[in-house]
């Protein structure tokens, strides 16, 4: 059916008669200037008889056939043809990365997949995966299928966007059916693959710093029995340094279980289940501890003895001679703070007066930090007032206390609290006030630091979901209605017209330029 | 159309107008008997020496021409005539309309040649000439003179004139006013008007004692540069006329022309003009020389 989306271009048509009509006098006729028109009285045609008509000029029909396409295709002239697309869907959980039969299970359903969708001739297909819905491959050949087998099971899966679940297309699923977030009842088409129906896995691995001792590690793991049936399996911790323990769990079907262990410092920790399952990814996993060492930080050996407790007391801190890999550096006034990513510097201009009001944060701190207002602080000197891009993190009435100075080579913070008294009622003011600065400098919580790889908790299931089962299946196939547009082509006619035309024009041109040359030779 | 250009070449060369001068000069000076035995009597009034005749004074006449005594005898002033002395005064007469202009002023190169050799001849011969160049109206003019100085000036004149490409018609009569005393009058035109021309010169043969008359034709004037149906637009007057450009109508412009140097002939032979077509591809020299010879007999 052809429909037009513009149809008052259709109007233009009316231009083929008006050219029709502008050419009835014949063919362009050249002007020859003559010396005496005399000579040529008895060579003049004479003029069409009563009811005889000239032929028109020719060439109105190339010009109205420009005219006649010009409107049509600005009319947007168009046609509803019937399409069939496909949008399949690809679970790329940890699920389906279970072996079967030699391969993983998202392999099968692929190969599944293509089988389906080489019997639809002609229709439009698009893959997507559930974990990036908006990444979309347009065929699904061995090449597409590797790279989907290898970026698989990073998360697990989620519905499709609303956006991308257009009405005019056909939805497959291919999945093993584990996860309840799938509304499988949605989808035209649902590929199931696997039938392992036992597994365990390692959920979490996570370790913090030790409150009793800050060069140790407390650790803790996390398994879960993903299968239908009990299982048992040795736990084996290690690190760079060796093996840290080794235990055995039995797990009821759906069961979690939690490990801890207490370790040294290490940079990479590492749990495995033995023996393995079909669903290997999960059978081990690997922590990166190497955010939880102590930074290193060179003290000004002229900071208060206060200020030097404050910082050898913190945690996550370990006070280093003067060394170029120092994390931080303080700076108590001599200068000779070390060279550092970020820095402390603490101002004291030898007088003590007391602030001018109440504390007042910036809305660039995190409210979780802003644990000074409860102590009386003094300042020991005056900042400097903040320049250009600088910010200030604590002030006290018009006082700035704490700025953050803005330098590209390191993270600068600046105080003028006093740090050698500290406050009068409470001695542990200053640590926290060092906590403070210490996290503003670093730009990070290094108290609550906590080293995790966990997976999500539906990871490790392999059985599929009763609701899946029922659902797979082949629906009706929906054939999408689309619209294809005959604009362009039209266009292409006008261009392929009109150069005619103009070849035409300039040839004419040319002829009656040489033959005025000649005639006034 | 371009704008055609007189250059130097255009003009004879030196050695071509002394030849040419020396031959014209027995056709100018000589005058054939009509018949044998008889003897041509043309005298007329004029400026010259030889005393013709006497007549009664009329104011302007000068005082020095009085003939003291035939006035006291007849009791009344009487002036002395003087024989005219033949063709003195000579006026070369150039057609500037656009026709002559057309097929790259072909014609005009030919007027600009023989207009420049018969003013060489005859100021060899001591004569008088002058130059009118005309297209609507008299456009430039060149007074009459004497000796090779003045031929200088004849060619500067010839120099300076440009025919028009579009738009300029040919009106002879014009000259008539200008021309003054008794003079011949040769006139180069491609005669290409409605009535070639006839009344302007009857109205010139009125106020001249020869009139010449060298119709210059070019048989490209009777060519189109393209075939089918054209429109032909006259070059003096715009007029327009559609016609089919093919070997038929060629041929009947080649007998429209060819009537037309009929009727113009005819004309010139009642009227005592010494009439001369000129083909543009024949030589000057040989066209003026037939055009004396032939003048002998008609003037």
């Amino acid at each position: 059916m052809l429909s037009f989306a513009t149809p008052a271009w259709l109007l233009g048509l009316l231009l083929v008669p008006l050219i029709r009509w502008l050419h009835r006098g014949g063919p362009h006729r050249r002007a020859v200037p003559v010396a005496s028109l005399a000579l040529w009285r008895r060579a003049g045609t004479t003029g069409p008889a009563a009811g005889e008509r000239r032929p028109p000029d020719p060439a109105w029909r190339r010009r109205a056939l420009v005219a006649a396409l010009l409107s049509l295709a600005l009319a947007g002239p168009r046609s509803a043809v019937e399409v069939e697309r496909v949008t399949l869907w690809v679970d790329d959980s940890l699920s389906m990365l279970t072996r079967e039969d030699g391969r993983p299970r998202l392999v099968r359903g692929l190969e599944l997949a293509a089988t389906e969708l080489a019997g639809r001739h002609g229709a439009e297909v698009e893959v997507r995966t559930l974990s990036q819905p908006w990444e979309v491959r347009r065929t699904l050949d061995a090449a597409v299928a590797s790279d989907l087998v290898s970026a698989a099971g990073q998360h697990e899966p989620s519905p499709p966007p609303a956006a991308l679940w257009r009405s005019d297309r056909e939805h497959w699923l291919v999945t093993d059916g584990t996860s309840a977030a799938l509304d499988a009842n949605a989808y035209a088409r649902v590929i199931r693959v696997g039938d392992t129906r036992r597994n365990a896995g390692l959920l979490r691995l996570s370790a913090r710093r030790s409150l009793e001792d800050r060069d140790r590690l407390d650790v803790e793991l996390q398994a879960r029995n993903g299968g239908e049936g009990a299982e048992e399996r040795v736990v084996v911790l290690s690190s760079e340094a060796g093996e840290i323990i080794r235990a055995t769990l039995r797990l009821a079907p759906g069961e979690s279980a939690s490990l801890s262990a207490s370790t040294g410092m290490n940079s990479r920790l590492a749990a495995r289940l033995e023996p393995t399952d079909a669903l290997e990814a999960d059978d081990s996993i690997s922590l990166d501890a190497s955010e939880l060492a102590a930074r290193r930080v060179h003290a000004d050996p002229a900071c208060p003895a206060p200020l030097l407790a404050a910082l050898r007391a913190h945690p996550a801190l370990s006070i280093a001679g003067e060394t170029s890999d120092a994390a931080l550096s303080v700076d108590c006034g001599t200068g000779k703070a070390a060279v550092s990513r970020a820095k402390l510097r603490f101002v004291d201009g030898g007088t003590r007066q007391p602030l001018d009001g109440p504390l007042l944060w910036s809305s660039a701190v995190d409210p979780a930090s802003r644990r000074l207002g409860a102590y009386r602080w003094r300042a020991a000197g005056q900042l400097a007032p903040p320049q250009g891009k600088d910010v200030v993190l604590l002030a006290s009435g018009a006082m700035p206390l704490v700025v953050r100075r803005a330098d590209d080579a390191a993270a600068v913070i600046e105080t003028s609290l006093d740090v050698e008294a500290g406050p009068r009622d409470d001695a542990t003011a200053l640590p926290l006030l060092v906590a403070f600065l210490v996290d503003e400098a670093l730009s990070e919580s290094l108290l609550d630091a906590v080293a995790v790889t966990a997976r999500e908790p539906d990871a490790v299931l392999v059985a599929p979901r009763t609701a899946v089962e029922a659902a797979a299946g082949v629906r009706a196939t929906v054939m999408a209605s689309d619209t294809r547009s005959w604009s362009r082509l039209l266009l292409l006619a006008v261009l392929f017209v009109l150069p005619w035309e103009l070849t035409a024009l300039l040839r004419r041109l040319r002829r009656e330029r040489v033959e005025a040359e000649a005639w006034s030779q | 159309m371009a704008q055609p250009h007189l250059n130097p070449a255009t003009l004879p060369a030196q050695s071509e107008l002394q030849a040419f001068a020396r031959t014209a000069a027995h056709l100018l000076a000589e005058r054939r008997v009509r018949s044998p035995g008889a003897r041509v009597v043309k005298r007329r009034p004029g400026v010259g020496m030889q005393h013709l005749d006497h007549r009664d004074y009329v104011p302007g006449d000068e005082v020095r021409h009085i003939d003291w005594r035939q006035t006291a005898r007849r009791r009344r002033p009487i002036v002395r005539q003087f024989e005219s002395e033949t063709a003195t005064d000579w006026t070369v007469l150039l057609d500037l309309s656009s026709s002559m202009a057309t097929h790259g002023a072909s014609k005009w190169r030919a007027a600009v040649a023989g207009a420049a050799a018969m003013s060489y001849a005859l100021l060899e011969l001591g004569h008088r000439v002058g130059l009118l160049a005309f297209g609507r109206s008299v456009s430039t003019e060149c007074p009459r003179g004497r000796g090779r100085t003045h031929y200088a000036s004849v060619v500067r004149t010839l120099g300076a004139l440009r025919p028009v490409a579009t738009g300029e018609p040919s009106d002879l009569g014009a000259c008539g006013r200008r021309l003054h005393g008794d003079s011949a009058v040769v006139v180069f035109s491609d005669f290409l008007a409605d009535d070639e021309m006839r009344g302007g010169l009857a109205a010139l043969l009125e106020r001249s004692s020869s009139l010449h008359a060298l119709q210059i034709a070019d048989p490209a004037d009777a060519t189109l540069p393209a075939t089918g149906e054209v429109d032909l637009v006259d070059v003096e007057t715009g007029a327009r006329i559609t016609a089919l450009a093919d070997g038929r109508a060629a041929a009947l412009a080649v007998e429209e022309r060819a009537e037309l140097a009929r009727r113009l002939r005819a004309f010139c032979q009642r009227s005592g003009i010494a009439f001369t077509a000129w083909d543009v591809a024949r030589p000057w020299q040989q066209t003026l020389i037939e055009h004396l010879a032939r003048a002998r007999s008609v003037c």
